[in-house]
C-alpha cells in the first residue's frame, strides 16, 4: 500500500517537466497599462529587473488591435518570454474605459496562468505616466498599485474588487462596477487615489467619487474594510466616527425603495468629550444621523445620474421582486427607482475615555 | 473466480470515490446552466430518486446474474467510461496545469498506476480510496475560503422552473450518478450480509448529496449565471480566485488533488472491468495488461472540446441503460426465474 502511495505521488509530480518555466526564461510584468481603444490599443508594460538586474525598471510600450496583440509585440522587444502570471495590476485609461470594459479583460480570464486577483484601476488621463512611474518604486515596483488599492480596502474608500470579481459584476445586470479611481498629483507628479470610477453596464460613465463619499458608498454597500472613518463639523467641533457594523434593511414599496441603516460606530476624535451627558449624546447621534443620511442621498443622486447601480438593487429585485426586474431593461427600470436612505446612529465606542 | 469480502465501509468508499472522481468538477456548470437557481434541487430530487434505486439494488441484488454477453457489456461500458474520463482529465489539465507535456505521457502515468494496482491484491484497491478522505476535507477547506465572496441573492428566485428546464437539469444530474450500478456487483461481497441497513445506504446518500449540493451552491452564489454559460469548470476557477498567501495558485494544489481522485476513479472502474473478467476467465494478466494499453492509446484520438463535449453528452445516455434500465431488467429475469424454480 506504501508503494502505490508513493508511486501514484511520484509520478503524477514528475509529469510536470515539460511545463518547467525556470525563472530566467521569463520576463514577469507585474503592471501594465492600456490606452486609446480596441483596434488602436497601446499597451505600457512595467517590467522589474530580476535576480542579478534587481532595482532596475524597464518600460516598454506597443500598440496593437487587441490586449493579445499589444503583450505580443512587447514580447519581441524582451529576450525573455513576457509573463503575466504574477500581474497583480492592470491600469486603464478613463477614456479606454469608457467602451466596455469587458473587451479589454478576456484575455485574462482565459489562460489558466494569469491570476485572478489583479487590482484594477482606472486612471485619469493616460496610464503611460503611472506605468513609467515604476521607475521611482524602487523595491515596490511588483505590487505598488495592488498595495495601494489593498490600503485603501482597508480605510473603505476602494472596495474589495479584483478582476475575477470585476467579470462577476461585468456579466451581471443586477449590478454594476466601481474601481479604484487614481490620477497624478498636481503638487508633487506622484500618483494618488481620486476616488471611486463609477460604471454603467461595463462602460465608464466619466464620473466618480470623492474619497469620502467613496467611504459612503461603501458603507451603503456594506461592503467596509477594517476601517471606515469620516468627518463632521458639529458645532464648530470637528468630531471624527469609525463605522464598526452596519445592519441593512430594505422595504420594496412598489418603485420606492426604502434602505434603513442601522450603524454602531466608534468615536475617534471628538475634543468637546461631553458624552457623560446623555442628552448630549443622544443630540450628536441626531446630528450625525441626519449628516448620513443627507449625504446618502446625494450619493444615490450621484449614482441615478451616472445610471449606475453600483448598489446591486438589480440582483435584490431579480432575487425577490421579479415582476419589476422581468418589467424591461433593468437599467432603464433603475433610474426611475426612487431611493430613500435612512440612517440611525448608536455609538457604542468611544475608545478609553467616557 | 475472484474471492474477497469486503465491509460495508468500503463498499461505500468505493462507490463514493467511483462516483465522485472526474466528474465532481464539471458538473456543477452543466447542471446549473440547465436548472439555474434550481440546480440544486433538480440535484436532491435525482438524488432522492437514485437512494431508492439503491435500496432497490440492495433488495434484490441477489437475482443480478449476468450471462457471458452481458457481462462483455458491462465491461465494455466501463473501460469506455474509462476512455472518457481519461480524455476529459487530459484536456483539464492541458488547459490548467500540463499545456506543454505530451497527452500520452500524462495517460500512459495515470494508466500505469491503475495497472499497478489491479494487478495488486484486492486489499490494494479497496483501501486504495482510504488516502482521498483527508483531501475530501481539504478540498472543502479551500472552497469555504470563498464564503465571504459568495451573493446569497443568486440563490433566488427558487422554485420557478419550466418543465424543459426541469428535464434538462434532471438530464445533466444524471452524470454525478455515474457507476452506480457498481453496488450490485460488489453487494455480494460484503462480509456480513445484513450489516448493510437501509439506515446506512441513506445515510450514504445523504453524504454523497451534500457533497454535490455543497459545490454546486458555492458555484451558483459564486459566479453569476452568464459567467457559468462560459466557465465549464467553476470550481477549479472559483478555487484559481481565492488569494492565500502561502500558496499562490491554489486551483494548481487542487488540479493534482482531483488528478488523484481521478486517477483512483478510474483504477475502480477498471477494476470493475476485470473483476467481471475474472469471473469468465482464469488467466486475466495478459488481459489485464492489453486492456490497460488498449484505454491509454484510446484517448489521444478524442482530445477536443467538441470531442469530450459529445462524449460526456454520450455518457449520460449510456448511464441511464447501464446504470438503471438494464440492471432492473437483469433483476426483474433473475427473480422470475427464482420464482419458475420455486414453483417447478
Amino acid at each position: 500500500m506504501k508503494k502505490i502511495v508513493s508511486i501514484v505521488f511520484i509520478v503524477l509530480l514528475l509529469s510536470g517537466c515539460w511545463d518547467e518555466r525556470p525563472n530566467k526564461d521569463i520576463a514577469i510584468v507585474p503592471m501594465i497599462g492600456f490606452d486609446g481603444e480596441i483596434g488602436e490599443l497601446k499597451g505600457y508594460f512595467g517590467i522589474p529587473g530580476q535576480q542579478q538586474n534587481a532595482g532596475e525598471f524597464s518600460f516598454l510600450k506597443a500598440e496593437g488591435a487587441s490586449v493579445e496583440e499589444v503583450r505580443q509585440k512587447i514580447d519581441l522587444q524582451v529576450s525573455e518570454g513576457v509573463d503575466l502570471s504574477k500581474l497583480s495590476s492592470i491600469l486603464i485609461s478613463d477614456q479606454l474605459a469608457e467602451h466596455d470594459l469587458y473587451s479589454l479583460l478576456d484575455m485574462y480570464y482565459r489562460n489558466a496562468r494569469n491570476r485572478l486577483n489583479t487590482s484594477m484601476l482606472i486612471t485619469e488621463g493616460s496610464a503611460e505616466p503611472f506605468i513609467k512611474y515604476g521607475e521611482k518604486m524602487g523595491g515596490n515596483v511588483n505590487n505598488y498599485y495592488s498595495q495601494l488599492v489593498k490600503g485603501f480596502v482597508q480605510k473603505s474608500i476602494f472596495p474589495d474588487i479584483d478582476l475575477q470579481l470585476a467579470c462577476s459584476y461585468l456579466l451581471d445586470e443586477g449590478i454594476d462596477l466601481v474601481l479604484p479611481y487614481i490620477k497624478i498629483s498636481n503638487e508633487n507628479d506622484v500618483p494618488e487615489v481620486g476616488g471611486l470610477a463609477l460604471f454603467d453596464e461595463g462602460n465608464f460613465t466619466g464620473k466618480t467619487l470623492k474619497r469620502e463619499e467613496s467611504i459612503l458608498l461603501n458603507v451603503m454597500m456594506d461592503k467596509i474594510g477594517k476601517y471606515a472613518y469620516i468627518t463632521y463639523m458639529d458645532k464648530n467641533v470637528p468630531v471624527t466616527i469609525n463605522i464598526k457594523q452596519i445592519n441593512k434593511d430594505m422595504k420594496w414599496d412598489g418603485t420606492t425603495i426604502h434602505i434603513d441603516y442601522k450603524i454602531k460606530i466608534g468615536i475617534m476624535e471628538y475634543y468637546k468629550n461631553d458624552f457623560q451627558n446623555k442628552e448630549r449624546k443622544k443630540e450628536l447621534e441626531k446630528f450625525l444621523q441626519q449628516k448620513l443620511t443627507t449625504d446618502m442621498e446625494k450619493i444615490v443622486k450621484i449614482l441615478h445620474d451616472a445610471n449606475s447601480d453600483a448598489l446591486g438593487l438589480g440582483r435584490i429585485a431579480r432575487a425577490f421582486h421579479q415582476d419589476l426586474f422581468e418589467e424591461g431593461k433593468w437599467k432603464d427600470i433603475y433610474p426611475t427607482l426612487t431611493i430613500v436612505p435612512k440612517v440611525s446612529i448608536n455609538i457604542t465606542d468611544t475608545g478609553v475615555m467616557d | 473466480m475472484a474471492k474477497f469480502t469486503i465491509s460495508n465501509k468500503q463498499l461505500f468508499l468505493f462507490l463514493f470515490i467511483l462516483q465522485t472522481g472526474t466528474v465532481f468538477i464539471s458538473f456543477q456548470s452543466r447542471v446549473i446552466n440547465a436548472a439555474e437557481q434550481n440546480a440544486w434541487i433538480v440535484f436532491v430530487i435525482v438524488s432522492g430518486l437514485h437512494l431508492l434505486l439503491l435500496i432497490l439494488f440492495d433488495k434484490y441484488y441477489k437475482y443480478f446474474k449476468m450471462n457471458k454477453f452481458e457481462k462483455w457489456l458491462y465491461q465494455l461500458y466501463w473501460y469506455s467510461i474509462v476512455v472518457i474520463f481519461l480524455t476529459y482529465i487530459d484536456f483539464v489539465l492541458k488547459l490548467w496545469a500540463f499545456p506543454l507535456t505530451p497527452a500520452f505521457i500524462v495517460i500512459s502515468l495515470m494508466a500505469i498506476i491503475s495497472l499497478y494496482a489491479n494487478l495488486s491484491k484486492y486489499a490494494v484497491i479497496f483501501n486504495i480510496s482510504v488516502i482521498l478522505i483527508p483531501f475530501i476535507f481539504v478540498f472543502f477547506a479551500m472552497l469555504s475560503l470563498s464564503t465571504k465572496d459568495l451573493t446569497w441573492t443568486n440563490f433566488f428566485p427558487i422554485g420557478e422552473i419550466e418543465l424543459k428546464q426541469w428535464m434538462e437539469g434532471f438530464g445533466k444530474t444524471i452524470y454525478a450518478f455515474i457507476g452506480i450500478e457498481a453496488y450490485l456487483i460488489l453487494r455480494p461481497f460484503v462480509q456480513d450480509k445484513k450489516q448493510i441497513t437501509y439506515r446506512k445506504i441513506a445515510l450514504y446518500q445523504l453524504i454523497f448529496t451534500l457533497f454535490f449540493v455543497i459545490t454546486i451552491i458555492y458555484s451558483l452564489l459564486f459566479f453569476s449565471l452568464k459567467e457559468i454559460q462560459i466557465i465549464p469548470v467553476t470550481i477549479m476557477y472559483l478555487l484559481k480566485s481565492q488569494e492565500i498567501t502561502f500558496l499562490q495558485r491554489l486551483d494548481l494544489f487542487f488540479t493534482y488533488i482531483w488528478m488523484t481522485w481521478s486517477v483512483i476513479s478510474i483504477t475502480l472502474f477498471m477494476f470493475l472491468g476485470l473483476h467481471l473478467y475474472k469471473t469468465m476467465y482464469t488467466r486475466s494478466i495478459k488481459f489485464t495488461v492489453f486492456i490497460h494499453i488498449v484505454v491509454s492509446i484510446l484517448p489521444a484520438f478524442f482530445i477536443t472540446r467538441e470531442m469530450v463535449k459529445k462524449l460526456h453528452d454520450g455518457l449520460l445516455y449510456t448511464h441511464l441503460f447501464f446504470g438503471i434500465l438494464f440492471p432492473l431488467f437483469i433483476m426483474l429475469r433473475g427473480w422470475r426465474k427464482s420464482l419458475r424454480e420455486k414453483n417447478s
